[in-house]
């Protein structure tokens, strides 16, 4: 959306607009629940009368509920796995996830990106350091773009490039998905780890 | 006329909330969850056959009990006026209560896992 004349605009980022269709998919099956619930609570109620009848409010509430409680049980459940296996498990962000999974992850992002790059290197080599215009280029496996995340993203590609560009400058690098670090794969070859800002700032500077 | 004239308002005014607030994937965001993952779901018809037998069987036993304890319930003079045989619709609805609640205790915590990580998220928006 942009709005002119000075006003504000506001654009969610692509990860942020993934994460609120997913809230919406949740969302979207807690207001069918409550809706279900209802229907069958009030046909029950024809028959029993000592049941009230119940209104959607209510049954909203008593979903809302229900899912508190599947929460409280999932982090009982949590914490008696934290007990049992201590140091097991690390933190990130407001979760936790086995330490040795974390460890695998951050090796599986950089081997795809490694195979994204042969890929791409592959393709210069052929074509006088020139790198593919687009994503689309289809001597390009399009599972090669894909980021290892169930999200289903692919890497952010900076079209246009030749391997004679400025060396450190980001040629293909990770969506906003995995915390604050993100993998970039630089135009010399060297992939690093660099912030959403130090993204930022490094295609901005060379804009100017 | 009124109240059309004002649920048209509230429409108007919800439509440019959600459309400044950019918040049109969590209002739709849905359908194109359905369409993403739709097309990856694989069913295991073994897995089926098996919720099939299961679910037959939890109907037929539970009907059998509840008719046993609802008879024994009933034989109170004060309860003289309830129905005089367990029906088979509430043994189908009590079960249709029941896995209901197990979608609806997943999409609860569906909402508070993915609303954490969305919250967790470094960078939300440009502005």
């Amino acid at each position: 959306m942009i709005l002119f004349a000075g006003m504000p605009s506001l654009q969610l980022t692509d990860v942020a607009k993934l994460r609120l269709e997913n809230i919406s998919f949740f969302l979207a099956g807690f207001l069918l629940s409550a809706f279900l619930i209802k229907l069958l609570w009030n046909y029950l109620a024809t028959d029993w009368k000592f049941l009230p009848r119940l209104t959607y409010g209510k049954a909203l509430g008593l979903v809302a509920l229900w899912g508190l409680l599947f929460v409280l049980v999932l982090t009982m459940i949590s914490g008696a796995r934290e007990l049992m296996t201590p140091g097991a498990w690390e933190k990130k962000g407001a979760t936790y996830k086995l330490a040795a999974d974390a460890k695998s992850k951050a090796q599986e992002r950089r081997e795809q990106l490694e195979r994204l790059k042969a890929a791409l290197w592959q393709y210069a080599n052929s074509h006088e350091g020139r790198l593919p215009p687009t994503q689309a280029e289809p001597s390009i496996s399009a599972e090669l773009w894909m980021v290892p995340d169930p999200s289903g993203m692919t890497y952010l590609y900076v079209a246009g490039r030749n391997q004679s560009a400025e060396p450190a400058a980001p040629l293909a690098f990770e969506p906003d998905l995995f915390g604050g670090e993100r993998l970039v794969l630089c135009v010399d070859g060297v992939i690093r780890t660099m912030t959403s800002d130090g993204i930022a700032q490094a295609l901005a500077a060379e804009k100017r | 006329m009124r109240r059309i004239a004002g649920w048209g308002i509230a429409l108007v005014i919800a439509l440019v909330v959600i459309d400044l607030l950019s918040l049109w994937p969590l209002c739709f965001g849905w359908y194109r969850v359905i369409a993403r993952v739709g097309p990856e779901i694989e069913i295991s018809y073994a897995g089926v056959a098996t919720a099939v037998v299961c679910i037959g069987a939890v109907v037929i036993v539970l009907h059998w009990l509840a008719r046993w304890l609802y008879g024994g319930l009933r034989l109170a003079p004060t309860r003289a006026d309830w129905p005089e045989t367990w029906r088979w619709k509430w043994t189908l609805c009590l079960v249709a209560a029941v896995m209901l609640m197990f979608v609806a205790g997943l999409a609860g915590v569906g909402v508070f896992r993915t609303t954490s990580w969305f919250l967790e998220m470094p960078r939300i928006a440009r502005w």
